[in-house]
């Protein structure tokens, strides 16, 4: 037997870019966590709006668009709105 | 007051493919041998220590295992390249991106999760447009519209990991000259420690629209997952996990990935991303969806 997929909750989230403006057509993507989560990636909307499906645990979620990338660390389950600010690498 | 023991899970690995079989597939139409990135970049075989990489390991619980050593393929008109397609999604819940792959002309195989999911997607895909061998804003075979799809009930009631496979089913062919993937059911021992090949369609590089490819080895084989310490990011759900057998070109799946390191059981003590595994019933589901199309089940 392997681990079972854990009950997931929905989460809004908006994906901004350097000066707080909404990015449309990034892609999100949780890189790692402590529960199972599948490999797809989640395009944000022409407001930058995306949702993400999250089971209880911790997670990394990533955004990139256009060369540009950031992260955050999340709690899964409900929550408040997640919030990835991206920006040119160095 | 009783104390009640608890002990550490350990998660049984038992033999649950002893028999090898086999659905053939086509290399499609000759051009003029093996394309390049096939001929310097895939693995064979198999290995206890894994493949050295490129570049310095950093370490993290991350689906890029240590340092990114994926490569993008560029000749993406060839096989096996062009029989591995960029999915754009749609669905109640917006846009996500994935990979498919053909055993068909008119079957594509996926992860479930990129046809359904009750949470992420509200349920069923809409709509979902396939484009075979896309390599940035080339697409050397076009794109085909797809909208009837299927998975199995164990991931449509339940959502488990071990049965995350899905199934695009296309009204018009893709052209005969793609040719399709070998899909075999193989046993514990072959699998152990084989050298696998991965390529699909991830969101942070090429935003989903460029191919790159990884390589290394299985690391662990459950019943009904395999389990690889092969880079890979979302947007790669779906995409072939293949060998070759001894002494053979064709290139041969032996597992849809669809999870990152999150989907590894702790006490396996390992960091591996994972793949539901090719075995009876799968393939028997994946001949049931070719023969629902028209596509010969050899």
């Amino acid at each position: 037997m392997t681990e079972g997929r854990k009950v997931t909750v929905s989460r809004a989230g908006r994906v901004l870019d350097a000066s707080g403006r909404p990015v449309a057509g990034a892609v999100v993507a949780v890189v790692s966590g402590t529960a199972p989560t599948p490999e797809i990636g989640i395009r944000s909307g022409a407001d930058g709006r995306f949702t993400v499906a999250l089971p209880a645990g911790k997670f990394r979620l990533q955004a990139h668009a256009r060369g540009q990338a950031g992260a955050v660390e999340v709690d899964g389950g409900g929550g408040e709105e997640i919030v990835i600010q991206i920006q040119s690498s160095p | 007051m009783q104390l009640k023991s608890m002990s550490r899970p350990v998660t049984e690995v038992t033999e649950a493919a002893p028999r090898r079989v086999v659905l053939t597939g086509s290399r499609g139409a000759e051009t003029g041998g093996p394309s390049l990135s096939e001929k310097f970049l895939v693995v064979r075989g198999k290995r206890e220590a894994p493949l050295p990489r490129r570049r310095p390991r950093l370490g993290g619980l991350e689906t890029i295992l240590g340092q990114d050593d994926r490569t993008r393929i560029l000749d993406t008109d060839q096989a096996p390249w062009r029989q591995i397609c960029a999915l754009e999604i749609e669905s109640a819940f917006g846009t996500f991106i994935g990979t498919g792959w053909f055993v068909g002309p008119k079957t594509l195989i996926t992860a479930g999760h990129c046809v359904f999911d009750s949470t992420q997607m509200n349920g069923w895909a809409s709509s979902i447009t396939v484009t075979p061998g896309r390599s940035g804003e080339a697409k050397p075979f076009g794109s085909l519209q797809a909208s009837r799809f299927s998975s199995v009930d164990r991931w449509v009631q339940s959502q488990d990991p071990d049965y995350d496979i899905g199934c695009i089913h296309l009204d018009q062919p893709a052209p005969d000259s793609l040719g399709s993937f070998s899909v075999a059911v193989l046993s514990n021992a072959d699998l152990q420690n084989a050298l696998v090949n991965i390529s699909g369609y991830p969101g942070d590089r090429g935003d989903g629209r460029e191919q790159y490819f990884h390589a290394n080895r299985i690391l662990r084989v459950g019943p009904r997952r395999v389990f690889y310490d092969v880079d890979t990011f979302g947007g790669q759900s779906g995409s072939p996990v293949w060998i070759y057998e001894d002494g053979s070109d064709v290139p041969v799946v032996v597992g849809i990935h669809a999870y990152g390191t999150g989907g590894t059981p702790a006490d396996f003590g390992i960091l591996a991303n994972s793949a539901p595994r090719i075995v009876p019933e799968v393939l028997e589901q994946i001949r049931k969806w070719m023969a629902e199309n028209g596509d010969a089940t050899a």
